[in-house]
Protein backbone atom coordinates (compact mmCIF):
# COMPACT_ATOMS: atom_id res chain seq x y z
CA UNK A 1 0.00 0.00 0.00
CA UNK A 2 1.41 3.36 -0.78
CA UNK A 3 2.07 6.08 1.81
CA UNK A 4 -0.36 9.45 2.77
CA UNK A 5 -3.31 7.28 0.88
CA UNK A 6 -5.83 9.05 3.03
CA UNK A 7 -7.01 12.72 2.94
CA UNK A 8 -8.84 14.43 5.47
CA UNK A 9 -12.54 15.14 4.54
CA UNK A 10 -12.29 13.20 1.67
CA UNK A 11 -10.85 10.04 2.92
CA UNK A 12 -9.15 7.33 0.33
CA UNK A 13 -8.15 3.60 -0.32
CA UNK A 14 -5.95 1.10 1.62
CA UNK A 15 -4.83 -1.72 0.67
CA UNK A 16 -2.46 -4.88 1.08
CA UNK A 17 -1.18 -7.83 -0.62
CA UNK A 18 -1.34 -11.08 1.66
CA UNK A 19 1.94 -12.99 0.91
CA UNK A 20 0.91 -16.45 2.07
CA UNK A 21 -2.31 -16.45 -0.33
CA UNK A 22 -5.82 -15.29 -0.61
CA UNK A 23 -8.28 -15.76 3.09
CA UNK A 24 -11.64 -16.43 2.67
CA UNK A 25 -12.73 -13.07 4.18
CA UNK A 26 -10.10 -9.94 5.72
CA UNK A 27 -11.56 -7.49 8.19
CA UNK A 28 -9.75 -3.86 8.81
CA UNK A 29 -9.17 -1.41 12.05
CA UNK A 30 -7.66 1.70 11.16
CA UNK A 31 -6.38 3.51 13.62
CA UNK A 32 -4.88 7.50 13.79
CA UNK A 33 -1.75 8.14 15.37
CA UNK A 34 -3.21 8.52 18.91
CA UNK A 35 -4.12 4.96 18.72
CA UNK A 36 -8.03 5.85 17.59
CA UNK A 37 -10.23 3.61 16.01
CA UNK A 38 -11.48 5.35 12.76
CA UNK A 39 -12.50 1.71 11.28
CA UNK A 40 -13.84 -0.98 13.37
CA UNK A 41 -13.69 -4.37 11.53
CA UNK A 42 -14.66 -3.34 8.58
CA UNK A 43 -15.15 -5.73 5.72
CA UNK A 44 -12.39 -5.60 3.45
CA UNK A 45 -12.85 -6.37 -0.70
CA UNK A 46 -10.62 -9.29 -1.78
CA UNK A 47 -9.40 -9.94 -5.20
CA UNK A 48 -11.87 -12.08 -6.44
CA UNK A 49 -9.54 -13.33 -9.24
CA UNK A 50 -8.90 -17.38 -8.39
CA UNK A 51 -8.58 -19.30 -11.99
CA UNK A 52 -5.96 -21.79 -13.43
CA UNK A 53 -3.30 -21.98 -15.86
CA UNK A 54 -4.58 -23.94 -18.72
CA UNK A 55 -1.17 -25.13 -19.96
CA UNK A 56 2.15 -26.65 -18.27
CA UNK A 57 4.51 -23.57 -17.59
CA UNK A 58 8.09 -23.73 -17.86
CA UNK A 59 10.56 -22.43 -15.51
CA UNK A 60 11.84 -19.10 -16.48
CA UNK A 61 8.57 -18.15 -18.71
CA UNK A 62 7.30 -15.30 -19.15
CA UNK A 63 3.91 -15.54 -20.92
CA UNK A 64 0.82 -17.83 -19.14
CA UNK A 65 -2.36 -18.99 -20.48
CA UNK A 66 -4.94 -18.72 -18.46
CA UNK A 67 -8.50 -20.69 -18.16
CA UNK A 68 -10.36 -17.25 -17.54
CA UNK A 69 -8.54 -13.82 -17.33
CA UNK A 70 -11.69 -12.43 -15.76
CA UNK A 71 -10.91 -9.74 -13.26
CA UNK A 72 -6.92 -10.05 -13.79
CA UNK A 73 -5.66 -6.45 -13.89
CA UNK A 74 -2.57 -5.60 -15.22
CA UNK A 75 0.62 -4.37 -12.65
CA UNK A 76 -0.81 -6.51 -9.31
CA UNK A 77 0.20 -9.52 -8.07
CA UNK A 78 -1.13 -12.72 -8.33
CA UNK A 79 0.14 -16.06 -6.54
CA UNK A 80 0.74 -18.63 -9.00
CA UNK A 81 0.78 -22.31 -6.96
CA UNK A 82 -0.72 -23.17 -4.17
CA UNK A 83 0.82 -22.80 -0.27
CA UNK A 84 0.70 -25.69 1.83
CA UNK A 85 0.20 -28.13 -1.22
CA UNK A 86 2.14 -30.45 -3.33
CA UNK A 87 2.76 -27.44 -6.08
CA UNK A 88 5.26 -25.42 -5.73
CA UNK A 89 3.94 -21.73 -6.08
CA UNK A 90 5.73 -17.79 -6.12
CA UNK A 91 4.20 -14.74 -6.43
CA UNK A 92 3.95 -12.97 -10.09
CA UNK A 93 3.61 -9.37 -11.51
CA UNK A 94 1.04 -8.97 -14.44
CA UNK A 95 2.94 -6.70 -17.26
CA UNK A 96 0.22 -6.69 -19.67
CA UNK A 97 -2.85 -9.17 -20.82
CA UNK A 98 -4.27 -10.35 -23.97
CA UNK A 99 -7.22 -12.03 -24.03
CA UNK A 100 -6.46 -14.86 -21.38
CA UNK A 101 -2.42 -14.84 -22.16
CA UNK A 102 -0.86 -13.17 -19.41
CA UNK A 103 2.88 -11.36 -20.03
CA UNK A 104 4.18 -11.17 -16.94
CA UNK A 105 6.98 -8.79 -15.13
CA UNK A 106 9.91 -11.15 -14.97
CA UNK A 107 10.17 -14.73 -15.62
CA UNK A 108 8.80 -17.49 -13.73
CA UNK A 109 11.56 -19.11 -11.08
CA UNK A 110 10.21 -22.29 -11.37
CA UNK A 111 7.68 -24.70 -13.17
CA UNK A 112 4.43 -25.17 -12.84
CA UNK A 113 1.59 -28.07 -13.78
CA UNK A 114 -1.23 -27.26 -16.31
CA UNK A 115 -3.87 -26.45 -13.83
CA UNK A 116 -1.86 -24.54 -11.40
CA UNK A 117 -3.79 -22.09 -8.93
CA UNK A 118 -3.72 -18.28 -10.01
CA UNK A 119 -5.24 -15.86 -7.30
CA UNK A 120 -5.29 -12.59 -6.09
CA UNK A 121 -3.59 -11.42 -3.18
CA UNK A 122 -5.13 -7.90 -2.84
CA UNK A 123 -7.26 -6.86 -0.47
CA UNK A 124 -8.46 -3.42 0.13
CA UNK A 125 -11.18 -1.11 1.65
CA UNK A 126 -12.69 2.13 1.29
CA UNK A 127 -12.60 4.67 4.09
CA UNK A 128 -14.97 7.62 4.56
CA UNK A 129 -14.75 11.06 4.68
CA UNK A 130 -16.56 10.92 8.03
CA UNK A 131 -13.98 8.45 9.24
CA UNK A 132 -10.57 10.40 7.55
CA UNK A 133 -11.77 13.41 9.95
CA UNK A 134 -8.13 14.90 10.98
CA UNK A 135 -4.85 14.63 10.13
CA UNK A 136 -2.41 12.21 11.24
CA UNK A 137 1.04 11.11 10.47
CA UNK A 138 1.63 7.17 11.29
CA UNK A 139 -1.36 5.57 12.17
CA UNK A 140 -2.05 2.31 11.04
CA UNK A 141 -4.11 -0.39 9.45
CA UNK A 142 -4.44 -3.87 10.43
CA UNK A 143 -5.74 -6.45 7.89
CA UNK A 144 -6.83 -9.69 9.69
CA UNK A 145 -7.80 -12.22 7.33
CA UNK A 146 -9.80 -15.43 8.15
CA UNK A 147 -6.85 -17.62 8.70
CA UNK A 148 -3.07 -16.65 8.15
CA UNK A 149 -0.47 -13.83 9.17
CA UNK A 150 -2.20 -10.63 9.84
CA UNK A 151 -0.85 -7.35 7.66
CA UNK A 152 -0.49 -3.97 9.43
CA UNK A 153 0.03 -1.10 6.83
CA UNK A 154 1.18 2.40 7.73
CA UNK A 155 -1.28 5.28 7.13
CA UNK A 156 -1.03 8.90 6.67
CA UNK A 157 -4.21 11.09 6.59
CA UNK A 158 -2.89 14.14 4.98
CA UNK A 159 -4.23 17.55 4.26
CA UNK A 160 -3.79 17.51 0.62
CA UNK A 161 -3.93 14.55 -1.89
CA UNK A 162 -0.15 13.22 -2.45
CA UNK A 163 -0.50 11.66 -6.73
CA UNK A 164 0.41 7.49 -6.76
CA UNK A 165 3.18 8.55 -8.45
CA UNK A 166 5.41 12.04 -7.43
CA UNK A 167 7.92 11.42 -11.12
CA UNK A 168 7.89 9.48 -14.29
CA UNK A 169 10.03 8.18 -16.62
CA UNK A 170 10.78 12.16 -18.07
CA UNK A 171 11.98 12.86 -14.58
CA UNK A 172 14.13 9.84 -14.39
CA UNK A 173 15.61 10.86 -18.12
CA UNK A 174 16.12 14.27 -16.76
CA UNK A 175 19.00 12.47 -14.62
CA UNK A 176 20.07 10.41 -17.29
CA UNK A 177 19.15 10.26 -20.43
CA UNK A 178 19.55 6.92 -21.73
CA UNK A 179 17.19 5.02 -19.54
CA UNK A 180 16.22 2.24 -21.62
CA UNK A 181 19.69 1.34 -21.68
CA UNK A 182 20.34 1.29 -18.05
CA UNK A 183 17.41 -0.69 -16.60
CA UNK A 184 16.70 -4.35 -16.82
CA UNK A 185 13.48 -6.26 -18.42
CA UNK A 186 12.44 -7.39 -15.25
CA UNK A 187 12.32 -4.21 -13.21
CA UNK A 188 8.32 -3.54 -12.68
CA UNK A 189 8.76 0.39 -13.59
CA UNK A 190 5.77 1.40 -12.19
CA UNK A 191 5.51 -0.30 -8.96
CA UNK A 192 9.21 1.00 -9.17
CA UNK A 193 8.13 4.32 -9.23
CA UNK A 194 5.68 3.73 -6.67
CA UNK A 195 8.21 2.84 -4.33
CA UNK A 196 10.32 5.80 -4.71
CA UNK A 197 7.61 7.54 -3.96
CA UNK A 198 6.73 6.07 -0.95
CA UNK A 199 10.93 5.80 -0.31
CA UNK A 200 10.86 9.81 -0.96
CA UNK A 201 7.83 10.65 1.74
CA UNK A 202 9.34 8.74 4.17
CA UNK A 203 12.64 10.43 3.97
CA UNK A 204 10.74 13.51 4.17
CA UNK A 205 9.02 12.66 6.99
CA UNK A 206 5.68 12.21 8.41
CA UNK A 207 4.56 15.82 9.48
CA UNK A 208 5.71 16.90 5.84
CA UNK A 209 4.09 14.22 4.25
CA UNK A 210 0.42 15.08 5.84
CA UNK A 211 0.94 19.15 5.95
CA UNK A 212 3.45 19.26 2.27
CA UNK A 213 2.36 22.57 0.78
CA UNK A 214 4.89 22.10 -1.78
CA UNK A 215 3.75 21.41 -5.20
CA UNK A 216 4.08 17.73 -6.80
CA UNK A 217 6.53 19.53 -9.09
CA UNK A 218 8.95 20.10 -6.40
CA UNK A 219 9.21 16.49 -5.64
CA UNK A 220 10.34 15.10 -8.98
CA UNK A 221 13.38 15.72 -8.63
CA UNK A 222 13.80 14.14 -5.28
CA UNK A 223 11.61 11.35 -6.40
CA UNK A 224 13.79 10.72 -9.43
CA UNK A 225 16.97 10.52 -7.40
CA UNK A 226 15.44 8.28 -4.82
CA UNK A 227 14.40 6.06 -7.97
CA UNK A 228 17.79 5.51 -9.31
CA UNK A 229 19.48 5.38 -6.05
CA UNK A 230 17.42 1.83 -5.69
CA UNK A 231 19.06 0.76 -8.94
CA UNK A 232 22.00 0.74 -7.29
CA UNK A 233 22.50 -2.94 -6.04
CA UNK A 234 21.34 -3.56 -9.94
CA UNK A 235 23.47 -1.48 -11.33
CA UNK A 236 26.56 -2.57 -9.90
CA UNK A 237 30.52 -1.54 -8.90
CA UNK A 238 30.59 0.52 -12.22
CA UNK A 239 28.24 2.80 -10.77
CA UNK A 240 29.56 4.12 -8.06
CA UNK A 241 30.52 7.25 -8.38
CA UNK A 242 27.72 8.46 -9.76
CA UNK A 243 25.66 6.79 -6.98
CA UNK A 244 27.71 8.82 -4.31
CA UNK A 245 26.79 12.08 -5.33
CA UNK A 246 22.95 11.16 -6.22
CA UNK A 247 23.56 10.32 -2.57
CA UNK A 248 24.98 13.64 -1.39
CA UNK A 249 22.52 15.38 -3.88
CA UNK A 250 19.24 13.68 -3.06
CA UNK A 251 19.95 14.34 0.69
CA UNK A 252 20.61 17.80 0.16
CA UNK A 253 17.27 18.75 -1.71
CA UNK A 254 15.59 16.74 1.41
CA UNK A 255 17.13 19.25 3.39
CA UNK A 256 16.21 22.06 1.54
CA UNK A 257 13.31 20.76 0.87
CA UNK A 258 11.82 20.14 4.46
CA UNK A 259 13.76 24.01 5.24
CA UNK A 260 11.32 25.60 3.23
CA UNK A 261 8.01 23.91 3.66
CA UNK A 262 5.74 24.99 6.10
CA UNK A 263 2.82 22.84 7.90
CA UNK A 264 0.22 23.16 9.66
CA UNK A 265 0.58 20.96 12.93
CA UNK A 266 -2.81 21.98 14.30
CA UNK A 267 -4.70 21.92 11.34
CA UNK A 268 -6.44 25.32 11.17
CA UNK A 269 -5.58 25.08 7.95
CA UNK A 270 -2.92 28.29 8.71
CA UNK A 271 0.73 27.41 8.92
CA UNK A 272 1.39 30.69 11.52
CA UNK A 273 0.56 28.94 14.68
CA UNK A 274 2.71 28.27 17.83
CA UNK A 275 3.84 24.93 16.63
CA UNK A 276 3.12 25.33 13.56
CA UNK A 277 6.59 25.06 11.16
CA UNK A 278 6.45 27.81 8.22
CA UNK A 279 9.14 30.78 6.77
CA UNK A 280 8.31 34.44 6.81
CA UNK A 281 10.02 37.11 4.78
CA UNK A 282 11.34 40.25 5.69
CA UNK A 283 12.25 43.28 3.53
CA UNK A 284 13.90 45.98 5.26
CA UNK A 285 13.79 49.28 3.42
CA UNK A 286 15.83 52.31 4.25
CA UNK A 287 15.21 56.19 3.55
CA UNK B 1 46.93 15.72 -55.38
CA UNK B 2 47.78 13.01 -53.15
CA UNK B 3 46.17 14.83 -49.96
CA UNK B 4 43.60 15.72 -51.46
CA UNK B 5 42.56 11.88 -52.41
CA UNK B 6 43.38 11.01 -48.91
CA UNK B 7 40.36 13.27 -47.59
CA UNK B 8 38.43 11.70 -50.53
CA UNK B 9 39.77 8.38 -49.40
CA UNK B 10 38.39 9.31 -45.55
CA UNK B 11 35.19 10.80 -47.12
CA UNK B 12 34.45 7.42 -48.72
CA UNK B 13 34.80 5.27 -45.80
CA UNK B 14 32.21 7.66 -44.21
CA UNK B 15 29.68 7.29 -46.95
CA UNK B 16 30.09 3.83 -46.72
CA UNK B 17 29.83 3.84 -42.86
CA UNK B 18 26.46 6.04 -42.99
CA UNK B 19 24.84 3.57 -45.24
CA UNK B 20 25.23 0.81 -42.67
CA UNK B 21 22.11 -0.11 -40.07
CA UNK B 22 24.08 -0.88 -36.54
CA UNK B 23 22.92 -3.70 -34.63
CA UNK B 24 22.63 -1.69 -31.68
CA UNK B 25 19.96 0.39 -30.70
CA UNK B 26 20.87 3.33 -31.78
CA UNK B 27 20.20 1.81 -35.37
CA UNK B 28 22.85 3.57 -37.25
CA UNK B 29 25.89 5.50 -37.23
CA UNK B 30 26.66 8.97 -37.34
CA UNK B 31 29.56 10.45 -38.34
CA UNK B 32 31.58 12.41 -35.16
CA UNK B 33 31.31 15.94 -36.29
CA UNK B 34 34.84 16.98 -34.72
CA UNK B 35 38.04 15.64 -35.07
CA UNK B 36 38.00 14.60 -31.22
CA UNK B 37 38.80 10.76 -29.41
CA UNK B 38 35.81 9.48 -29.20
CA UNK B 39 36.42 8.28 -25.93
CA UNK B 40 36.44 11.81 -24.53
CA UNK B 41 32.48 12.28 -25.57
CA UNK B 42 30.28 12.37 -22.75
CA UNK B 43 29.27 8.47 -21.56
CA UNK B 44 26.02 9.49 -23.11
CA UNK B 45 25.98 11.06 -25.98
CA UNK B 46 28.57 8.51 -27.50
CA UNK B 47 26.23 5.69 -28.65
CA UNK B 48 26.26 5.24 -32.29
CA UNK B 49 29.10 7.85 -32.69
CA UNK B 50 31.80 7.04 -35.50
CA UNK B 51 35.22 8.85 -36.51
CA UNK B 52 37.16 7.86 -39.59
CA UNK B 53 40.70 8.40 -39.30
CA UNK B 54 43.83 7.80 -41.15
CA UNK B 55 46.61 7.57 -38.75
CA UNK B 56 49.55 6.46 -41.02
CA UNK B 57 50.81 6.85 -44.53
CA UNK B 58 52.48 4.24 -45.66
CA UNK B 59 55.26 3.98 -48.93
CA UNK B 60 54.33 5.85 -51.80
CA UNK B 61 55.73 6.35 -55.03
CA UNK B 62 55.32 6.14 -58.33
CA UNK B 63 55.00 2.43 -58.56
CA UNK B 64 55.20 0.94 -62.12
CA UNK B 65 56.90 3.83 -63.37
CA UNK B 66 54.28 6.21 -64.77
CA UNK B 67 54.05 9.96 -63.52
CA UNK B 68 50.69 8.60 -61.11
CA UNK B 69 51.21 7.93 -57.38
CA UNK B 70 50.08 4.68 -55.65
CA UNK B 71 49.24 5.51 -51.71
CA UNK B 72 49.06 2.91 -48.86
CA UNK B 73 47.72 4.06 -45.57
CA UNK B 74 46.12 2.60 -42.41
CA UNK B 75 42.61 3.63 -41.84
CA UNK B 76 41.10 3.31 -38.61
CA UNK B 77 36.73 3.48 -38.11
CA UNK B 78 35.93 4.01 -34.41
CA UNK B 79 32.69 3.33 -33.14
CA UNK B 80 30.84 3.71 -29.85
CA UNK B 81 28.27 2.32 -27.62
CA UNK B 82 26.71 3.57 -24.41
CA UNK B 83 27.03 0.89 -21.99
CA UNK B 84 24.06 1.83 -18.94
CA UNK B 85 24.33 -1.39 -17.80
CA UNK B 86 20.97 -2.40 -18.20
CA UNK B 87 19.50 -5.27 -20.63
CA UNK B 88 16.30 -4.25 -21.09
CA UNK B 89 17.56 -1.16 -24.18
CA UNK B 90 20.73 -3.79 -24.97
CA UNK B 91 22.88 -1.30 -22.23
CA UNK B 92 24.33 -4.46 -20.93
CA UNK B 93 28.06 -5.58 -21.06
CA UNK B 94 26.73 -8.48 -23.09
CA UNK B 95 24.74 -7.00 -25.44
CA UNK B 96 27.13 -4.06 -26.33
CA UNK B 97 30.08 -7.16 -26.94
CA UNK B 98 27.29 -8.84 -29.01
CA UNK B 99 26.50 -6.02 -31.23
CA UNK B 100 30.21 -4.21 -31.31
CA UNK B 101 30.94 -7.95 -32.81
CA UNK B 102 28.21 -7.83 -35.40
CA UNK B 103 28.71 -4.25 -36.39
CA UNK B 104 32.97 -4.37 -37.21
CA UNK B 105 32.41 -7.19 -39.43
CA UNK B 106 29.98 -5.59 -41.21
CA UNK B 107 31.80 -2.45 -41.12
CA UNK B 108 34.84 -4.88 -42.47
CA UNK B 109 32.67 -6.08 -45.04
CA UNK B 110 31.42 -2.84 -46.61
CA UNK B 111 34.51 -1.17 -46.54
CA UNK B 112 36.72 -4.06 -48.71
CA UNK B 113 33.53 -4.82 -50.72
CA UNK B 114 35.45 -3.65 -54.41
CA UNK B 115 31.70 -2.20 -55.48
CA UNK B 116 31.67 0.04 -52.51
CA UNK B 117 35.08 1.78 -53.12
CA UNK B 118 33.19 3.98 -55.82
CA UNK B 119 36.88 3.31 -57.74
CA UNK B 120 36.06 6.67 -60.43
CA UNK B 121 35.80 9.22 -58.02
CA UNK B 122 38.28 7.76 -55.39
CA UNK B 123 40.95 5.68 -56.54
CA UNK B 124 40.39 3.39 -54.28
CA UNK B 125 42.50 0.44 -55.64
CA UNK B 126 41.89 -1.88 -52.51
CA UNK B 127 40.97 -2.02 -48.68
CA UNK B 128 42.16 -4.81 -46.62
CA UNK B 129 40.35 -5.66 -43.29
CA UNK B 130 43.72 -6.07 -40.64
CA UNK B 131 41.29 -6.96 -37.62
CA UNK B 132 39.15 -5.17 -34.71
CA UNK B 133 39.11 -4.60 -31.39
CA UNK B 134 37.85 -2.82 -28.09
CA UNK B 135 40.18 0.19 -28.08
CA UNK B 136 38.38 1.91 -25.02
CA UNK B 137 36.36 0.43 -21.91
CA UNK B 138 35.12 3.16 -19.84
CA UNK B 139 32.97 2.96 -17.03
CA UNK B 140 29.66 3.60 -18.98
CA UNK B 141 30.74 3.32 -22.77
CA UNK B 142 32.92 1.03 -25.00
CA UNK B 143 34.94 2.14 -28.03
CA UNK B 144 35.30 -0.54 -30.89
CA UNK B 145 38.36 -0.07 -33.35
CA UNK B 146 38.23 -1.31 -36.80
CA UNK B 147 41.98 -1.40 -38.79
CA UNK B 148 41.91 -1.16 -42.80
CA UNK B 149 45.21 -0.84 -45.15
CA UNK B 150 44.12 0.61 -47.72
CA UNK B 151 45.35 1.67 -51.32
CA UNK B 152 44.59 4.02 -53.63
CA UNK B 153 46.33 5.63 -57.37
CA UNK B 154 44.70 8.75 -58.71
CA UNK B 155 45.14 7.51 -62.28
CA UNK B 156 42.09 5.33 -61.72
CA UNK B 157 39.84 7.98 -61.27
CA UNK B 158 37.65 9.25 -64.30
CA UNK B 159 34.98 11.28 -63.27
Amino acid sequence: MSLASLVKDVGGTLETYFLDGTPSSCTVNLYNDQGTLKVTAGAATLDPVSTSASSAIASGASTLVLTSAAGVVQGRRYILGALASTEPYEVVTVRSLSASTATLTAPTVTAHSSGAAFKGLRASIAVTSTQADALWAAGHADFIPASGDPITEEVDCCKHKIPEYLCDETDLRQILPKLAKIIDVELDLPRSLREARDQFLIDFGGKFRVNTALGATAFRRPTALRWWLNRRYALGPDWTDEMDKMQTEYQALLQHLQSQTAFDKDGDERTDGVDDHGWTTIQLDRA
Amino acid sequence: MAQQLASTILAQFATNIDAITSESTSGGFKGSGYRLTLGEEPDSAIDGLYFVDMPEVLTQGPHFGNTEDIWEAHVTVEVGYYRGGGDLGGGDRQSVLRNAASDVQRIADVLTNPANYAQSTTGIREVRFLGAERAIDKAHAEVWRVRFWCQWQSSLITA
